[in-house]
């Protein structure tokens, strides 16, 4: 080994200066690195793109936040944008109230445009873990059975650095996820080439993650506005239908499979899980057999849940005419802030109602 | 295998080792066979062509230089023009065939006549206007007596495939590498220093400045008609970005890799945006292609030595035909033509001088600066011509440039970045008049200098996105 090299007594200082200077370097990264923890530079900092989904990680940003605040999380909600925007997590709290002898925290962790899939690969390796929940409420609405276009694909979300590791572990994969998921040097990958862009157009254009950012609140909720009326009258939505059959549950398997999975690793995490029905708008259900069509959809959710051994709680008891006021929702299926809290309400009542033992087993030790 | 991806950085971690293991001989045999494996990565088929450019110099070598020892100067003469002739039908047929091909369609359209020429879906063979170059300037030295050829087809194979420079150069000089490649190589420290030094700065104009000034020049080329002035010229000066610190970046991650194998590729770049007069840049840009052009075209042409007209129109057809060496397309011909005007334009101007007895004085400092900012505009306006691959582009974006609608002045923002992030590294570089400024300062000065570039490197974090320009020549 090593006959290229020219052995020379100058080598010994020059390695030296190569230590100190690796050295030097190491301290102003280890600098850097703490000075990208302070909570004033990184609000002030692009988000960080350590995961696939900007929500994911503006998410986990508050719930480090909440867990700073309170030291633990009773109750996650987890789902598409309809839990994001529908789910309020501060009502629900007040309306379950104390409960032994703390006062329940529960965050919202539900991301735009992921289906059951994606949503069991975030709860399973990023919430989980993180939140250590007693309960996890998992909302659902009709088209997130189906396969769709409009949903995230799955497959590039799984291709994300950290995500590819958690689907595919392996050593390596593994050292690169907690390496991206721990040092926040590691976390800012791209931001400068995207901040450069926003002002390709001559003025700084704002990034969807950033408002995302700022009108999420400290429990992961993202209100919506307008309220459908508005939108209705703008011509905004004339492209909707009406939801059709659920004929069978063929064209369920995967989600039905994917929630299955998130049922059983919230069991593993030891955790109680609980299926959602979130309702949408009784546009949704119109027409002659819109009760039957809502029932059969209904019961596929309740069958799976039998199965499975975990809770369905529908709030509208079966009603899809419950929800069709204008003013509860933003479109026909994310509600409006006054609907997030009346389904709220109903959602925290429902879970209080027996039997919801979960909500009484705040175990301050877990 | 691009520089700037992990795949690269594990393929010369691994040359290094198994490099270091060996005797200099098993060495050359070594990068012979890891040239033709980093070049198969691209695409295996072309190996073939790369060994036919081999064979066919290194035969031609021999042949001029038997020739010459028994005084036949005809046949030296036959040897190189099979030679080069050779080369440059593999050159023309592979990168300039469908080009003329549809240029001479419309001419001849044009005249009334409509042939039937057919257009082959011919694939450029990545690095071909490289090592051709580089090829031919081995038989032609040879031819001049500039230095005898080399016997050994393992050493004259590797100055070809030497994989740091094969897909875009320096355009070494063939006797300048062959001499490397004959002697043993000791890898220094200093090797070492100034080979990493090299890289680093050479990842950091690719993955940082160049991908970043990519990403929004292409939008303004994409769709000129819908931008302000500002911003188009903005457009501008972000691609003059681009390319410089991409290509500039390519050549120093070329010439570092080379470093840590103990060879030295020429410089290729020389802070050609701080050229004070046109042929100053060309003094300071692509060196390796520009001295080329000058010592086997420009000089073969008569150069200066022929009179005033003949200068001019020597640097005319040199600068057309170098704008064409870089594409098949009117665009660069274009290109190339521009520059020659203002190479013309700029002689002039010296011969009036001369001829008035104006003395050739220092400039002051502002002097100095005012006609560095008006080359780099005249620069920055030219490539436009070179970014723009079609007509209907380019006049798109000068109709829209020249428009002079108001809007989009915040577009500055990102050029002013990108300016002060190229400047950071071409300023004390071209203060301290060497490349591997960093090795000299203090540890306090570098460590910072190191540790800032890291994290403007983990905040571009695209690497291995985009492929380097000038592999497309």
């Amino acid at each position: 080994m090593n006959r290229s090299f020219t052995s020379s007594s100058e080598r010994r200082p020059r390695l030296r200066r190569w230590a100190l200077n690796a050295l030097l370097v190491a301290a102003m990264l280890a600098a850097a690195e703490l000075v990208l923890r302070l909570d004033a530079v990184e609000a002030r900092l692009p988000i960080r793109t350590q995961y696939h989904e900007a929500g994911a990680v503006i998410r986990e940003e508050k719930l480090t936040r909440l867990l700073r605040t309170y030291g633990h999380v009773d109750v996650l909600f987890v789902g598409s944008s309809i839990v994001r925007c529908n789910v309020n997590p501060s009502v629900f709290d007040s309306q379950i109230g104390v409960i032994g002898r703390r006062r329940t925290v529960s965050f919202n962790a539900g991301l735009s445009g992921l289906w059951p899939a994606s949503v069991r690969l975030y709860l399973e390796d990023l919430w989980l873990p993180r939140a250590r929940p007693s309960l996890v409420v998992q909302g659902i609405r009709f088209s997130e059975l189906l396969p769709s276009d409009r949903a995230r694909s799955y497959h590039q979300i799984a291709s994300g650095l950290v995500e590819s590791a958690w689907e595919h572990p392996g050593p390596l994969g593994r050292a690169t996820a907690w390496a991206f998921e721990t040092f926040r040097l590691l976390q800012y990958r791209g931001t400068l080439p995207a901040w450069l862009l926003r002002w390709r157009d001559g003025v700084p254009a704002a990034f969807e993650e950033d408002e995302v950012r700022v009108f999420t609140d400290s429990r992961g909720w993202t209100p919506r506005t307008p309220t459908l009326d508005v939108a209705l009258a703008h011509h905004l939505l004339r492209d909707e239908k009406p939801n059709p059959w659920l004929a069978d549950g063929r064209c369920c398997v995967e989600s039905f499979a994917a929630i299955r999975r998130s049922a059983r690793a919230a069991s593993r995490a030891g955790a109680d899980y609980v299926l959602v029905n979130v309702p949408e708008h009784a546009f949704r259900w119109s027409g002659p057999d819109g009760r039957d069509r809502y029932a059969a959809y209904l019961s596929a959710l309740r069958t799976l849940a039998d199965e499975d051994g975990f809770r369905f709680v529908d709030v509208t008891n079966g009603d899809p005419a419950l929800f069709s006021s204008p003013l509860d929702f933003s479109d026909y299926h994310h509600m409006s802030p006054s609907g997030a809290r009346r389904f709220t309400r109903m959602l925290a009542a429902a879970l209080r109602r027996s039997p919801a033992p979960t909500l009484a087993v705040n175990d301050p030790g877990r | 295998m691009l520089f700037n991806t992990p795949q690269y950085f594990v393929f010369l971690a691994a040359t290094l080792v198994a490099y270091y293991s060996l005797p200099f001989r098993r060495q050359n045999v070594l990068l012979l066979v890891l040239s033709y494996i980093f070049y198969g990565t691209w695409d295996w088929r072309f190996l073939g062509l790369l060994w036919v450019s081999t064979v066919i110099d290194y035969a031609a070598g021999l042949s001029i230089d038997a020739a010459r020892q028994r005084h036949r100067p005809r046949a030296m003469r036959t040897a190189l023009t099979l030679s080069v002739g050779s080369q440059l039908a593999i050159l023309g047929f592979f990168k300039y065939y469908n080009f003329f091909a549809d240029s001479a369609a419309a001419l001849l359209a044009r005249a009334g006549v409509h042939p039937s020429l057919p257009l082959l879906s011919v694939v450029l063979p990545v690095g071909i206007s490289f090592y051709t170059f580089q090829t031919m300037s081995y038989t032609i030295d040879i031819y001049r007596g500039a230095f005898a050829p080399t016997r050994n087809v393992v050493d004259f194979a590797l100055s070809v495939a030497f994989f740091p420079h094969l897909v875009a150069g320096p355009i070494q000089r063939a006797r300048s590498l062959i001499v490397q490649i004959e002697r043993p190589r000791p890898v220094s420290v200093d090797c070492w220093e100034r080979g990493l030094t090299l890289f680093a700065i050479g990842l950091i104009r690719k993955v940082a400045i160049a991908d970043s000034a990519g990403a929004l020049a292409d939008a303004y080329f994409a769709h000129p008609a819908s931008y302000a002035s500002v911003p188009l010229a903005c457009g501008l000066f972000l691609y003059g970005f681009q390319i410089y610190n991409d290509f500039a970046g390519y050549s120093e991650m070329a010439r570092g890799s080379a470093n840590l194998l103990g060879f030295d590729l020429m410089r290729n770049f020389r802070h050609p945006y701080f050229a004070r007069n046109v042929s100053d840049f060309w003094q300071r840009w692509h060196i390796s292609l520009s001295t080329w052009l000058r010592d086997y075209l420009y000089i073969p042409l008569g150069g200066n030595r022929r009179g005033p007209l003949r200068t001019k129109l020597n640097l005319i057809i040199t600068m057309l035909l170098g704008g064409l060496w870089h594409g098949a397309s009117w665009n660069f011909v274009v290109w190339g033509g521009l520059h020659g005007t203002y190479l013309v334009g700029y002689h002039s101007w010296k011969s009036w001088r001369v001829r008035r007895g104006i003395p050739d004085r220092q400039p002051s400092a502002v002097a100095s600066v005012a006609s560095a900012l008006v080359v780099y505009v005249l620069v920055t306006f030219t490539w436009l011509f070179f970014r723009s691959h079609d007509t209907a582009t380019t006049r798109a974006y000068l109709s829209g440039l020249f428009s002079f609608t108001a809007g989009g002045e915040g577009a500055v923002v990102p050029v002013l970045v990108l300016a002060l992030m190229t400047l950071c590294i071409d300023v004390p570089q071209a203060l301290a008049d060497n490349e591997h400024m960093l090795v000299e300062w203090r540890p306090a000065a570098r460590a910072a200098f190191v540790a800032a570039a890291l994290l403007v490197l983990l905040f571009s974090g695209q690497i291995a996105s985009e492929p380097f320009i000038y592999f497309q020549f």
